[in-house]
């Protein structure tokens, strides 16, 4: 199995100068946890995730603020609508990871696996002649240990 | 906005003694990537979510042969399928994670921040009164938020 057979395509990808509403918009909507972010060439230049959104220290609205250490201080409820409404127009390529680790179409499912865990990270974006064509998660991996029948199911869509 | 409002609902939990077959069949068809594990009263005992399916350590299928470096070496196909294959018949609780971090159905949103980054957690279980889950929130859904509130209230609705 390698990893063409295992990934989720087409991908859905964001443009740098997108502003997080938006990303976030089609994350939710496409029920999808991340987005490649690509330039005005249709390059692939970083990765945005759920979890950017939300890390203690880079993560928007927090990072806006540049105070981590924010939550230990209670705060209103305008407060927080007031982070989110400034976060909202923001830039993707604001909070996006620059250096993504890839893996290629034609790399076996080990190599995969091994990618994923070494690195730590739950998705990688699969790459042919430079290319994006998709993307594989840990949540992709559950495949594996299901039946063939749920495989087939999910497969038809 | 309180955790009910934000949360994935309906909370479709898993019993401890399924299998794991059966629970990654579970996230697999709902597109999720955690369950609430639940005892023989509908209690919450644990959750599972898929990192336990693929940590180095903990998760399976490596786990079940406790090398986890088995990947620094190259193994084929029959060796992956002969490790999921002994997988699958486990059931939930033995990877299922003990202690969990747990959200109160009122919770306001900075409550909810404020737990989830401070854990760390990416998905974190909502629970009524009588202690049972009725519903999870991830990472994910923090991103609701992140729209404006017109729009994230009429977006479950669907009706437009």
């Amino acid at each position: 199995m390698l990893a063409k057979d295992i990934m989720i395509k087409p991908v859905h990808t964001v443009d740098e100068n997108c502003s997080l509403e938006t990303a976030a918009q089609t994350m939710l909507l496409s029920h999808i946890g991340c987005l490649p972010v690509t330039n005005r060439l249709g390059q692939l230049v970083g990765i945005v995730t759920d979890s950017d959104f939300n890390e203690k220290e880079r993560g928007v609205p927090f990072s806006v603020y540049r105070h981590p250490q924010w939550f230990e201080q209670w705060v209103s409820k305008e407060g927080v609508g007031k982070m989110y409404a400034e976060a909202r127009v923001r830039k993707v390529n604001e909070i996006m990871s620059s250096a993504v680790s890839t893996v290629l179409a034609t790399d076996t499912l080990e190599r995969v696996v091994d990618r994923m865990l070494k690195t730590g990270h739950r998705r990688l974006p699969v790459m042919s002649e430079g290319t994006l064509v998709g993307i594989v998660s840990r949540h992709d991996l559950l495949k594996l240990m299901a039946k063939p029948q749920t495989r087939e199911l999910l497969a038809a869509g | 906005m309180r955790a009910h409002e934000i949360m994935t609902t309906p909370a479709v939990a898993v019993d401890r003694n399924q299998s794991l077959e059966q629970a990654v069949q579970t996230m697999l068809l709902l597109h999720v990537g955690c369950l609430p594990v639940t005892g023989a009263k509908g209690e919450l005992v644990g959750i599972v979510t898929e990192f336990d399916f693929n940590e180095k350590d903990k998760g399976l299928p490596f786990s079940l042969y406790r090398h986890p470096q088995v990947f620094s070496r190259w193994i084929g196909r029959d060796t992956i399928d002969k490790m999921y294959g002994e997988g699958r018949a486990r059931q939930v609780k033995d990877i299922m994670t003990v202690h969990v971090e747990t959200l109160a159905h009122d919770d306001s949103l900075e409550v909810v921040l404020e737990r989830m980054l401070q854990t760390g957690c990416h998905y974190m279980p909502v629970l009524s009164k009588d202690g049972k889950p009725t519903g999870v929130i991830s990472r994910h859904d923090l991103l609701k938020v992140m729209i404006k509130e017109t729009e994230a209230e009429m977006a479950p609705m669907g009706g437009w």
